[in-house]
């Protein structure tokens, strides 16, 4: 099991989330038709990441992946990376349940 | 290179980059500050625009053509932006512009990621592009089909 890896440019009035070049390759082998380059959300960005995109994050995965991540087997977690250093801005278990609760 | 010869360089690839934006029919900006993006290109009858990124080098005699060395920052080059960022590679050979590679950001940074293109150098990653008489090569890639591309600056007649 892997993990689906998302880097997130940070912009005054938004955010651009981009599936990491390997993350796309594996969710293509997983037969996800990833067919976005990229992907801008408008939004208000104060306070915390996960505060601000948490609620959106399961919907903005599937946007990248070009389908419904439950229906892809074999990826653990999604994590959300802020480029500048790798750090991890919020973590999503892939798993059905958890799934549901992001709605 | 003198010490300051690197200023001079890069400067007048920026402008070299900036006249073909122009000569197309695009309007272009140098922002007052330089926190990134070197060249704001604009199409001035709906106000889009991009970010374009410029590198310069100079190139060295090879036995194949010549050959040009670029330092990309990694944070970067995988940092996902709109509207999107477009790096052009700018290689003077004997006192000439001979080659401008125009490259989207993510292709890039899926080349690096997937090809394991270049070599990393600190927090930069160094591109040698490799221009033969008929192909342009770094670390085995093509990038032929990069070289002199503009199209997505299509010519517009005022």
């Amino acid at each position: 099991m892997t993990d689906i890896a998302v880097y997130v440019g940070q912009q005054r009035d938004g955010c651009t989330f981009e599936l990491d070049p390997l993350s796309r390759d594996a969710l293509l082998d997983a037969g996800a038709k990833p067919q976005t380059r990229s992907l801008f959300v408008a939004k208000d960005t104060q306070g915390s990441f996960e505060d601000t995109w948490g609620e959106l994050a399961v919907q903005i995965l599937q946007m990248l992946a070009g389908k419904n991540v439950e229906h892809v087997d074999g990826f653990q977690d999604a994590v959300f990376l802020d480029p500048v250093d790798d750090s991890e801005l919020l973590r999503i278990s892939l798993h059905t349940e958890v799934l549901s609760q992001h709605g | 290179m003198a010490k300051r010869d690197h200023l001079y360089l890069g400067k007048a690839g920026q402008h070299a980059a900036m006249s073909e934006f122009i000569a197309r029919g695009w309007n272009a900006a140098i922002p007052e500050v330089d926190v990134g993006d070197d060249i704001l290109v604009v199409r001035d009858d709906t106000g889009t625009f991009s970010r374009v990124q410029v590198k310069t080098a100079t190139a060295t005699k090879r036995s194949y053509g010549h050959s040009a060395r670029f330092k990309v920052p990694l944070a970067q080059l995988k940092q996902p932006v709109t509207p999107k960022l477009t790096y052009i590679f700018v290689i003077r050979y004997e006192q000439q512009w001979t080659e401008f590679i125009v490259i989207d950001r993510s292709d890039l940074w899926q080349s690096y990621r997937r090809n394991d293109l270049g070599s990393v150098a600190g927090d930069s990653v160094l591109l040698t592009f490799q221009v033969e008489p008929t192909k342009v090569i770094c670390s085995g890639i093509d990038f032929s089909s990069y070289l002199n591309d503009f199209s997505d600056w299509p010519v517009l007649s005022h």
